[in-house]
């Protein structure tokens, strides 16, 4: 196969003609190298080195958060301890399934040093707290318990005021002092507390390899 | 009349020399071989540093994997203390919305006069009224009540002698609007109509001696609000 040039370049001298083929040819490979070789290392290079990069910072945050575990591992200890000792010493606990008699046997020696008598205690339905954000898995409620119980006045709000400053986180929500004709000086009163008290557990949320 | 100059030109075209020292036809071919292997050169270079940049993020993902077990412990315990941050919050709106009564309380006795018999004495927490606002379906449904506060009120009831009567109930009405009761009660007043006589009751709440008539009154307290903030 042979290839006709044209009449304007078979017309020119022979070292010429080698030397603009030559010319051709190199800048054609030139091209070729540049086009299928060079840029596609370059965009594969740029792609390794942003990986790189990205590991990198990966490794730079682990091991700066590897340095810091003594004062994580803290961290998390003052707050679970502060948050048992919160719960240890105020949170209701149940008694045999009964919230109800746990209070009532919390509040009996408030009740006998006040004079004031308990008849009966009464659980209601616990109110959920207010939910902060971001949310806890563990919800907390207010469980209100009913005292019905008698005694003078003075001995009713003296079991109130011992009881709040004995135990300062069992708080006051309903009070119904209802004088008696019989007994005038003693009168029946409805007394409610409440306690904080461990609500629902949620489960945490699914993450997004398990989605 | 001069004759014409003759001028013969036996060059061949092939034999015609620039007069530049640096001749086109040779330093061009050179200067694109030279343009192609630059090419071949810098490929070469990007091939290289493709496989450094490779080895080196193997040493760096070995690295990684080696410190996950430990960075596994750190992610839970970071985990924990936010659900324990979280925790503490919800028990920190319980603790505020503490409000002491019992000595107020107390202090009620000291303004209460003998001539007056207080008959009821309740406090309670004022439910909200329910929010007029239709319910957006697309919100995420709360996990818990979204009131930041509850209004608590004190309602006193009582009766009181006729002689001087309305300025006793009057006088304790002012004593539960003193600074004394401002740590607990916010206002107090009379409702309208509350302040009554009644008569033909079936017994004298001063004893079998005491007036048949007797005054009634009713106080009602708006207290400070329980903050669940």
């Amino acid at each position: 196969m042979s290839i006709e040039l044209p009449s304007y370049v078979q017309n020119l001298p022979r070292p010429l003609q080698q030397s603009i083929a030559v010319t051709i040819v190199a800048w054609v490979v030139a091209c070729c190298v540049l086009v299928f070789l060079v840029l596609p290392k370059k965009n594969q290079f740029a792609e390794a080195y942003a990986q790189l990069q990205s590991s990198i910072m990966v490794r730079d945050s682990m091991k700066a958060d590897i340095a810091k575990v003594e004062q994580q591992r803290n961290a998390t200890v003052t707050l679970q301890s502060e948050r048992d000792s919160f719960l240890s010493d105020h949170a209701l606990e149940p008694l045999l399934g009964s919230l109800a008699m746990r209070a009532k046997s919390v509040l009996s020696l408030v009740s006998q040093q006040t004079g004031f008598v308990i008849d009966n205690v009464k659980e209601l339905p616990a109110i959920p707290l207010r939910v902060p954000t971001p949310t806890a898995l563990q919800l907390y409620s207010r469980q209100p318990v009913e005292f019905l119980g008698h005694g003078s006045y003075q001995q009713i709000v003296n079991f109130i005021a011992e009881t709040e400053k004995q135990y300062p986180y069992v708080i006051l929500t309903g009070l119904t002092v209802l004088a008696q004709v019989q007994t005038p000086e003693v009168h029946k009163a409805v007394i409610m507390f409440e306690w904080p008290v461990k609500g629902d557990k949620r489960q945490p949320a699914p993450t997004s390899q398990n989605q | 009349m001069s004759p014409a100059s003759l001028h013969y030109n036996f060059l061949h075209e092939s034999e015609r020399v620039s007069s530049s020292p640096i001749r086109l036809r040779f330093m061009v071919p050179i200067f694109s071989c030279f343009i192609a292997a630059c090419m071949v050169i810098i490929w070469q270079f990007y091939a290289i540093q493709v496989e450094a940049v490779k080895s080196r993020k193997t040493l760096v993902d070995d690295e990684i994997t080696t410190m996950k077990g430990t960075y596994s412990n750190i992610v839970m315990d970071r985990a924990l203390e936010k659900e324990l941050q979280a925790e503490l919050k919800q028990l920190s709106f319980y603790k505020a919305s503490r409000n002491r009564v019992g000595e107020t309380l107390h202090q009620l006795t000291n303004c209460v006069s003998d001539r007056v018999q207080v008959t009821e004495v309740r406090l309670a927490i004022v439910p909200l009224p329910k929010e007029i606002v239709k319910p957006n379906p697309k919100a995420p449904v709360p996990l818990g009540p979204t009131n930041r506060f509850d209004t608590v009120s004190l309602r006193i009831s009582g009766r009181a002698q006729p002689e001087g009567g309305s300025g006793l109930v009057d006088g304790l009405l002012r004593s539960l609007q003193s600074p004394a009761f401002s740590n607990v009660i916010q206002s107090a007043v009379i409702p309208k109509g509350a302040f009554r006589q009644e008569s033909n009751l079936r017994t004298s709440f001063m004893g079998e001696g005491g007036p048949r008539e007797v005054l009634l009154f009713e106080i009602n307290c708006n207290c400070l609000p329980r903050r669940y903030e």
